[in-house]
């Protein structure tokens, strides 16, 4: 599979149909040629790049923004499950993200910041209060915010949120080894291909 | 080989178009005449030869070349 950064959107938009595409391409071969010549020094690989140009690409695309963002948002609500076997501990962090979610309504940038943004603040509200006697009768172990870590991650996953994790975090931590690696595999098949087509 | 095959081959690794794009590309390659096929496969053949000298810059700017061309004849 491509990377990220092999995935330009320049045509995305755009119906596709092909008429006139022998014209387009007649007249702009040798202007490729003379382009594709041009550079001789590669810039392209990302591995030379440092993970900070491979987090500003990440960036700019939204895709693979949201991506992080919601493996982020699985970290901490994991974060917050465990945290709330500590009896007391949970409570408080329950209460706080509530009250955070309760703020979000009234200050809009605040919802980036709630761990469980696809929830309403009356569901977690009503599992908090649904599950007040779990927690009483486990003393305050029971990690009944699991419910929640639950239904975001749910939710994410439905949005599609995660289809993209390998990809983004792969390209995160190697930039485009992979695709080279795969590159190089495949040396001699596009070797082949190439010359069928040149005939 | 044949020409299309080999055309399917190269598209996977090509970086001009995007994931978007090569799909529609597959799915219309029996629609493409075989002029349109060759012209598309040496447009490939091109990109996989000179792929070492090939860089971000370069694809950009050859992306938003096409695109405007491209734009121009819908």
């Amino acid at each position: 599979m491509p990377t990220i950064e092999q995935q330009p959107s320049g045509l995305e938009k755009s119906k596709v149909t092909f008429k006139g595409f022998e014209e387009w391409t007649k007249a702009n071969i040798d202007k490729a040629k003379a382009k594709f010549n041009e550079f001789k020094e590669s810039l392209f690989s990302s591995e030379r790049a440092g993970i900070t140009e491979r987090w500003k690409d990440i960036s700019n695309n939204p895709e693979a923004k949201e991506t992080l963002v919601a493996l982020a948002r699985l970290g901490i609500n994991i974060g917050f499950t465990v945290a709330d076997m500590i009896p007391g501990a949970g409570e408080v962090t329950e209460t706080g993200l509530n009250a955070l979610k309760m703020a979000g309504t009234i200050y809009a940038p605040l919802r980036d910041l709630d761990p469980t943004k696809s929830l309403s603040a009356t569901e977690t509200i009503a599992v908090q209060a649904l599950t007040s006697p779990v927690e009483l009768a486990s003393l305050g172990t029971a990690p009944t915010y699991l419910i929640n870590t639950i239904r975001q991650t749910w939710a994410d996953y439905k949005a599609g949120n995660f289809s993209k994790a390998k990809e983004v975090v792969g390209y995160l931590i190697t930039g485009n080894r992979d695709y080279y690696d795969k590159l190089k595999e495949n040396s001699s098949k596009l070797d082949a291909a190439a010359g069928v087509l040149k005939k | 080989m044949q020409k299309i095959e080999a055309i399917k081959t190269l598209l996977e690794f090509s970086l001009l178009f995007s994931n978007q794009v090569k799909v529609e590309i597959v799915n219309n390659l029996n629609r493409f005449t075989e002029p349109e096929i060759t012209s598309l496969g040496k447009l490939l053949a091109i990109e996989h030869e000179n792929r070492s000298s090939l860089d971000e810059a370069t694809i950009k700017s050859y992306i938003e070349n096409f695109s405007k061309t491209y734009g121009k004849r819908q």
